[in-house]
């Protein structure tokens, strides 16, 4: 690489060559219907340094999930699953608040393993046991409760998750939003 | 080249004010955030002012005998100046009499021109005087040139900036009056995309954040900043949280 600073003509061609690539961008992102709406999202930060916990399931997921029944507020897959049915992340963990408290509990308890100190992601590109990913909340945040006992975030704060742990993803939402159930009174009506 | 510090800006600003240059030179770019700040980090490796591209070219002769009077040495074909001490000064172009992206300036100092500072720059409040001497963009601009910037390479940098700079100036309500106005200027589109950008800038220093670990805190503050600058821009754009 020179230290040589780039000639004026230089800059000129490289700033066309950037225009030109952010028109497509911009292009790419007009190409989904949900573009404008999604631009009011605040996306909030599941994995935050110092707030996420992970460990490992030491029960099948089931069982720690129905333990945590009423403490855990589930969120992303989980409460994908939980509120549709269907999730979107190949590892079977679970994601979700919990309270310092709570979260001390599963350990004790024998429901997760001793908490890891890295390798925080919930989409991991390796095979791994299924973990409890955890984000301990002084201030937990807003939450539906369904029939089974279970909380979830609500629909609002999930997309707020989604959009700040995996990135805006028009499909995934677009998806999700389409299987949103509509007995729980958020949905929106198919078109006619 | 090394990487100048907020005292060593100002001290270069008052003396280029202090020069038959005057106030023509106006602290802008990454290092423009010295101008207006002394929390949030310029990251950034040169001083970049802006200059009227115009002027540049009818007085190219006196700009060069007095940057050379300043000890910055010309690199020929390029808007960029170069100290003995390592400092590098790059002169950045806007026009009053026209806002289109070209090459301006004289033939030994060619300067870019961008459309969007020259439409900036030719709005009210666009510049301040710093306390000690020279000129900077205002906070309100500043936030506004960094979000329009369209660059590949560096571009989270600046929306990241502009985050920061309105997260810090949202109790002020001249400067959300004033951001309000400048945004005003742009197509719709071009804000859509800047907040979209906003939004991936702010994705990436979650992921930044999640490799470098809970040592890291500084993050964490910086973290919640970004995200009240997004809330701000957000509501100053019209666009407010429409998920039922």
């Amino acid at each position: 690489m020179s230290d040589r600073p780039r000639t004026t003509a230089e800059r000129m061609a490289r700033f066309q060559r950037d225009q030109e690539t952010y028109r497509r961008i911009s292009l790419a992102r007009r190409s989904h219907a949900r573009f404008h709406r999604d631009l009011a999202v605040v996306p909030h930060v599941f994995l935050l340094p110092g707030r996420a916990r992970m460990a490992a399931l030491m029960q099948p997921p089931e069982a720690v999930r129905t333990a945590l029944r009423g403490e855990a507020i589930w969120t992303l897959d989980t409460a994908a699953r939980l509120l549709t049915g269907e999730g979107f992340i190949a590892s079977p963990d679970l994601t979700g608040y919990l309270n310092e408290r709570s979260f001390e509990r599963a350990v004790e308890q024998g429901l997760i393993g001793t908490p890891m100190t890295g390798g925080l992601t919930i989409d991991p590109l390796y095979h791994r046991p299924p973990m409890l990913l955890a984000h301990l909340a002084d201030d937990p945040p807003p939450s539906t409760t369904l029939p089974s006992g279970d909380r979830v975030v609500t629909w609002q704060f999930l997309i707020r998750d989604i959009f700040g742990t995996l990135g805006w993803r028009p499909d995934l939402l677009t998806r999700l939003e389409a299987s949103r159930p509509i007995e729980l009174g958020v949905a929106q009506q198919p078109p006619s | 080249m090394s990487q100048p510090n907020r005292p060593e800006v100002l001290e270069l600003l008052q003396r280029i004010e202090a020069s038959p240059l005057g106030d023509r030179l106006i602290l802008a770019g990454s290092s423009g955030v010295y101008g207006v700040s002394e929390t949030i980090p310029a990251l950034t490796e040169d001083v970049d002012v802006l200059v009227d591209a115009d002027w540049i070219a009818a007085e190219e002769d006196m700009v060069l005998e007095q940057m050379r009077r300043l000890g910055f040495q010309h690199q020929p074909g390029t808007p960029t100046f170069t100290s003995a001490a390592g400092l590098s000064l790059d002169l950045v172009g806007y026009s009053r009499r026209d806002a289109a992206d070209r090459i301006g300036g004289g033939k030994t100092l060619p300067v870019m021109v961008f459309a969007d500072l020259s439409r900036l720059l030719s709005l009210p409040h666009a510049t301040r005087k710093l306390p000690g001497g020279g000129t900077t963009l205002s906070p309100a601009t500043l936030a506004a040139a960094k979000l329009l910037t369209i660059r590949l390479e560096k571009g989270s940098k600046d929306k990241l900036q502009t985050l920061l700079v309105i997260a810090e100036n949202a109790g002020e309500e001249a400067f959300l009056e004033h951001l309000r106005d400048l945004l005003r200027a742009f197509p719709p589109d071009r804000l859509e995309d800047a907040i979209a950008d906003a939004h991936a800038s702010l994705l990436a220093v979650s992921a930044d954040v999640i490799v470098a670990g809970p040592q890291a805190a500084g993050y964490a503050g910086m973290q919640q900043s970004l995200e009240r600058g997004l809330t701000v821009l957000q509501a100053l754009a019209g666009r407010t949280e429409e998920h039922p």
